[in-house]
């Protein structure tokens, strides 16, 4: 059984071309400012060398990173180019990560724990930033551990100048707790944003995707209503004009048997029409006042009211099982049209000769915490339930795909196998069925596992009559309690 | 027209009718017999349809567009692929009213594309004038058609 409706595949691919969309606009921005840089340190450099060649080893050292630098990161740039985009997070990744490595290395070689050396490793945090936005989080952690390895490396082992040595050895504890938990405390921020971040682009991704879906099913409703309107209205028409032309040489009985068939499609007409009114109706909030309305009699108007040539016209062995008396709170028409679309949906979609089960029962619905009075939630013990009528119609036919179920309530929603065959429909029953049973405060959902043969379940849960809503023990209690409340 | 003009001209011409809607079936069935005096063959689904097609060869195919399995176009398109069944007259028949399906109606190899609604007499004619087509100007119709698709013209 499946209802809940989880991420699909369509939308985590969504969510990678969104994400790639993000890198690509990000390395657009870091990799020409890398190799500005980088170009203008190698410049620098070159002038500096030429004018004064007898440069110390560190120098050469440092001017020997920046080339490489500069390579890494025109090669990123390349890489963007050629849209291989994870190459070029690498090297820009990869460009940070010596930036660090040549930093620890040049401190260990010269100058030592000098100030500046402490300011250029605070400085350092901005890789974990820089990989934070253009990778994931295992690149996040990584680089954070690369940072807090490169600043413990230099804090213990790096020269200390003698001035200094003193308050670092005593400091030490002190400076390594406060460069660590600088380091991981960015880190963690980057790994939070990267977290809603992805979060949040799949929920758009999914809403986009559902919309796009809607959009589609849209229109083909439209196309779908031009089609099932135009056959009947030739086919009424065709009727009327045939009659015209020939009555005069009919036999009577043929002559009935057109008229009976041209009033037949015209009632198809006015079933479609109605459907597409009653869309009107909700929308304009003309639902009727609650009131409580017996199930039985409710099934019993709505038996009658369907269709009996529906699903091959066959009889049908439909089992009850509802308690004696058993009342819901609603609009009568509103409870007798879910069911009539209910069970014409259920004769439609199985096989002439297979079952259908009404059954009824009642049930309890816990009340999310959020939901419940603000003195209720912090009161111990007594979990907040509602109670409801739950109705299931049950057939053995087709079934429906449980990626498709999720679609089912919405305005305009056929199946594509639906859509493709002769059944008829108008993509609006089970719409209308989710907007009346929401406005009696009430839900419907479906069931299946879109096996030929298991068919489905349609559960309509309905709100109890005020009188009846007290937490009742079993079925039986209760429909005695409602026998009760009733006699005069 | 008139209806007996049209019995005068089109006595003993045999309609083939593929349609998967039983009351329009049998509407047409009613029409095409006594207003057309056609002879009516019906079929309810592409697939048999094209049986018929090939063993009875009528003078004239009524197709619907939207049908399940095969639909309108594939079943013109295997009629006129098919020698024995490549000069028999097509009118399709169908709900579809945008252009594009027009237009891939008449390039399956169709004579006439009507949408509905359409009127008995109406129809009566359109099957008619497909008759009244000889094989060389449905080729050169054919033609015409593709050479402006091509062109862009359409």
């Amino acid at each position: 059984m499946s209802e809940a409706s989880t991420i699909s595949q369509a939308e985590r691919d969504r969510y990678r071309a969104y994400d790639e969309r993000r890198r690509r606009s990000l390395l657009g921005v870091v990799v020409p400012a890398g190799v500005g840089l980088t170009g203008l340190a190698v410049l620098v450099a070159t002038v500096t060398l030429v004018v004064n060649p007898r440069q110390d080893a560190s120098v050469w050292v440092n001017d020997a990173i920046t080339l490489v630098l500069a390579g890494l990161f025109l090669g990123a740039g390349r890489a963007v180019r050629q849209g291989r985009l994870t190459l070029a997070s690498t090297l820009v990744a990869g460009a940070g990560s010596l930036g660090v490595v040549a930093t620890v290395a040049i401190a260990g070689l010269s100058q030592g724990l000098t100030p500046l050396t402490l300011v250029q490793v605070a400085s350092l945090t901005i890789v974990v930033v820089m990989v934070g936005m253009l990778g994931n989080l295992v690149t996040i952690l990584g680089a954070a551990a690369l940072l807090n390895a490169a600043t413990l490396i230099l804090l213990l082992w790096a020269p200390r100048p003698p001035a200094l040595a003193g308050i670092i050895q005593t400091q030490l504890p002190l400076l390594v707790s406060v460069a660590m938990t600088y380091q991981w405390g960015v880190a963690a921020l980057m790994v939070a944003i990267w977290l809603t971040y992805r979060q949040t682009l799949t929920a758009l991704g999914a809403a986009y995707e559902r919309a796009q879906q809607l959009d589609g099913l849209k229109a083909q409703f439209i196309t779908h209503i031009n089609h099932e309107l135009r056959t009947p209205i030739m086919t009424v028409q065709g009727y009327i004009e045939y009659l015209r032309l020939s009555h005069a040489s009919l036999p009577d009985r043929e002559l009935e048997g057109v008229l009976e068939r041209a009033s037949t499609t015209a009632d198809a007409l006015v079933t479609l029409l109605n459907n597409i009114l009653d869309i009107r109706r909700i929308e304009t909030n003309q639902i009727g006042d609650a009131q409580s309305v017996r199930l039985q009699a409710a099934l019993d108007g709505a038996l009658a009211l369907v269709d009996p040539r529906l699903g091959g016209g066959s009889v049908r062995d439909l089992r009850v099982t509802l308690a004696d008396g058993l009342a819901v709170w609603g609009d009568p028409i509103a409870i007798q049209q879910i069911l009539v679309n209910l069970l014409s949906n259920a004769l439609k979609y199985s096989p002439p000769g297979t079952p259908l089960e009404v059954s009824a029962s009642i049930v309890e619905e816990g009340v999310p915490l959020r939901r419940r009075p603000p003195l209720q939630r912090w009161r111990s013990g007594a979990a907040m339930t509602r109670t409801f009528a739950e109705i299931a119609v049950r057939d053995y036919g087709h079934g429906i795909p449980p990626d498709q179920i999720p679609l089912l309530f919405n305005r305009f929603a056929r199946l594509p196998r639906d859509l493709a065959s002769s059944v008829g429909g108008s993509g609006l029953g089970l719409y209308l069925c989710r907007v009346f049973a929401q406005d009696m405060g009430g839900t419907i959902r479906a069931e299946s596992t879109g096996t030929e043969g298991e068919g489905s379940t349609f559960r309509l849960r309905l709100p109890l009559p005020p009188e009846a809503a007290r937490p009742p023990a079993t079925v039986a209690a209760m429909s005695a309690a409602r026998e009760q409340a009733v006699a005069p | 027209l008139e209806t007996d003009e049209i019995a005068a001209t089109a006595t003993a011409t045999s309609v083939l009718l593929i349609d998967d809607n039983p009351d329009l079936q049998d509407l047409l069935s009613r029409v095409l017999t006594h207003l057309g005096h056609f002879t009516v063959m019906a079929a309810a689904d592409g697939a048999s349809g094209l049986v018929q097609a090939v063993t009875a060869h009528p003078d004239c195919i009524v197709i619907d567009v939207m049908m399940q399995g095969l639909d309108g176009y594939q079943v013109v398109r295997a009629l006129r692929g098919d020698p024995e069944t490549a000069d028999i007259p097509v009118v399709m028949l169908t709900a579809l009213s945008q252009d594009r399906f027009h237009l891939a109606g008449m390039l399956s190899g169709a004579d006439q594309y009507l949408v509905k609604p359409v009127k008995p007499l109406d129809l009566v004619a359109a099957i008619q004038q497909a008759i009244a087509f000889s094989p060389e100007e449905r080729a050169r119709r054919l033609r015409a058609l593709v050479a402006d698709d091509e062109a862009g013209k359409l």
